[in-house]
């Protein structure tokens, strides 16, 4: 066995999941406000508008795709039973991991030329977002280079993550993968190791209720207009 | 960190090594991980008869070639490429969890076996396929007919040029003469009782085929090689395609849906509660 491969992922995913659970409640114990987007939107609006929505779509497609897969992979293999539909999905989730790159690409101009946007980007943001763009790069390849993933997460991530959850890892799985699937696999267990000191944590405070809830108007209390009067 | 933090995280990594460096049985090895291309005595398959291994080369070079094929090769060591000539170019394959020590018990138990007088050679009657079964072949291989045992449909990582569209998976190799390449449908047979590749072998150790679906797929194959069917070479330049014009309707529907954005939050929703 290669032990680099097992550093990797036979320990490393532990270290990850220990990190995320303790420093994510020791976060929310300590600094439960801190607990938040840090939204710029304020700052700048028109970039924002390209950069958020195509990336927050198109992630939290190809998240519920994987989670999916991870949990009923064979209703995944049922659908893929016929070519037709197991193209559909790989080129939808293609497309999600598009419109995710191409929402990156404006966070990134966004951040960088934006004075604004630029001055409330901490060293952890762009650690993030970089970690983010390669894993979307890495995905992106693994889809041209090595399909049908949908079909063979079944058969070969499934089973990897179901051994490392029941505390008995087992590498053989990803050992011979091809380099960009594993640098993909590396990536995700870096994101969760990251979470609890990065902005991601947001993701865990997503404030559902705005999705049916009914909108709320903000308006001033008092006549402005009379108050710069007198 | 402090201490109960790394004591803990310490206790994991020699939990989890522990569980790792668990090995197999010689025996097991074998089987899983040999009989696929060789036998000890019953004739050459992909690979050589191992009967009397040791006669052949020393053990030390054995050990070498068990335990990294591809570096003897690229070497250029004479030996390795006479039988990479002879095996119909079908590269040796270095079996997952492989070390110098299992290669030497491998050792150990083929020159025991040869002292056994060798396995029982096999006697193989090629089958007679039907066009029934090429057609179950070609459903196994694309996955509207399930595997008995949940194995997954071959595309998932595999093509063969007469698949239309989008082709098949691109994770292994492209299987359109794998019928010659491994044998016909003696190797191919035993190939796909036990598939030996370091993918495969976790993924096929638990979900084995059964002989009905190796028939099946066996004819598939050898049809394919009949059928001699063009590559589909556009098959990867139109996933992407089809992938950016779907990224741009994507935009475009957003751009259309939130035209107003700027202008029409506020208003309406006063005009809305009057």
């Amino acid at each position: 066995m290669d032990n680099f491969d097992l550093l990797l992922y036979g320990i490393y995913p532990y270290i990850a999941m220990f990190v995320f659970l303790i420093f994510t409640i020791n976060r929310y114990m300590g600094k439960g406000y801190s607990y938040s987007s840090l939204s710029s939107q304020f700052l700048e609006n028109r970039i924002h508008f390209w950069a958020l929505v195509p990336f927050h779509f198109g992630i939290i497609f190809i998240f519920v795709g994987h989670l999916t897969a991870f949990l009923i992979p064979s209703t995944i293999l049922a659908w893929n039973s016929d070519l037709t539909r197991l193209y559909i999905l790989e080129v939808s989730a293609f497309i999600g991991g598009l419109a995710t790159l191409v929402g990156m690409f404006f966070i990134f101009v966004r951040r960088i030329f934006n004075a604004k946007a630029n001055m409330v980007t901490s060293t952890m943001d762009w650690v993030i977002l970089t970690l983010i763009l390669l894993q979307v790069i890495a995905g992106l390849g693994t889809a041209v280079f090595h399909s049908w993933g949908s079909s063979w997460f079944a058969a070969v991530a499934t089973p990897y993550l179901l051994s490392i959850f029941s505390f008995s890892p087992n590498i053989d799985f990803i050992t011979p993968l091809p380099w960009i699937v594993k640098l993909h696999i590396f990536g995700a267990w870096s994101i969760i190791l990251l979470f609890p000191f990065s902005r991601l944590v947001h993701v865990l405070v997503m404030p559902n209720p705005y999705l049916w809830r009914k909108p709320q108007l903000v308006r001033w209390y008092w006549n402005r207009k009379k108050r710069f009067i007198q | 960190m402090n201490s109960s933090y790394k004591n803990l995280l310490i206790a994991l990594i020699i939990f989890l090594t522990a569980n790792l460096m668990a090995v197999d049985t010689a025996e097991n090895f074998y089987q899983i991980n040999c009989k696929a291309c060789h036998t000890i005595g019953g004739g050459r398959l992909i690979g050589p008869d191992l009967m009397d291994v040791e006669t052949r080369k020393d053990r030390e070079w054995l050990i070498n070639w068990i335990e990294d094929p591809a570096a003897v090769l690229a070497s250029g060591d004479a030996y390795a490429n006479k039988i990479f000539e002879e095996s119909n170019k079908v590269p040796m394959i270095k079996s997952p969890g492989i070390t110098k020590e299992i290669a030497a018990e491998l050792l150990d138990y083929i020159a025991k076996i040869t002292s056994e007088g060798g396995e029982k050679e096999v006697v193989w009657e090629a089958p007679k396929f039907t066009t029934e079964d090429i057609s179950k072949g070609r459903s196994y291989f694309s996955g509207s007919l399930k595997f008995e045992n949940d194995a997954p449909p071959c595309v998932s990582c595999h093509t063969v040029n007469s698949i239309p569209g989008l082709g098949g998976g691109r994770l292994g190799v492209n299987l359109t003469d794998v019928y010659q390449r491994l044998g016909e449908s003696r190797g191919l047979s035993i190939w796909l009782k036990a598939p030996p590749t370091a993918t495969m072998v976790p993924i096929f150790s638990k979900h084995p085929l059964n002989e009905q679906e190796i028939i099946s797929l066996m004819a598939f194959f050898k049809n394919e090689v009949e059928v001699q069917s063009r590559p589909q070479f556009a098959s990867v330049a139109n996933f992407i395609l089809y992938g950016i014009l779907g990224t741009i309707i994507f935009f475009s529907v957003f751009g259309a849906i939130w035209a107003n954005r700027f202008k029409a939050v506020r208003r309406p929703m006063v005009k809305g509660i009057r």
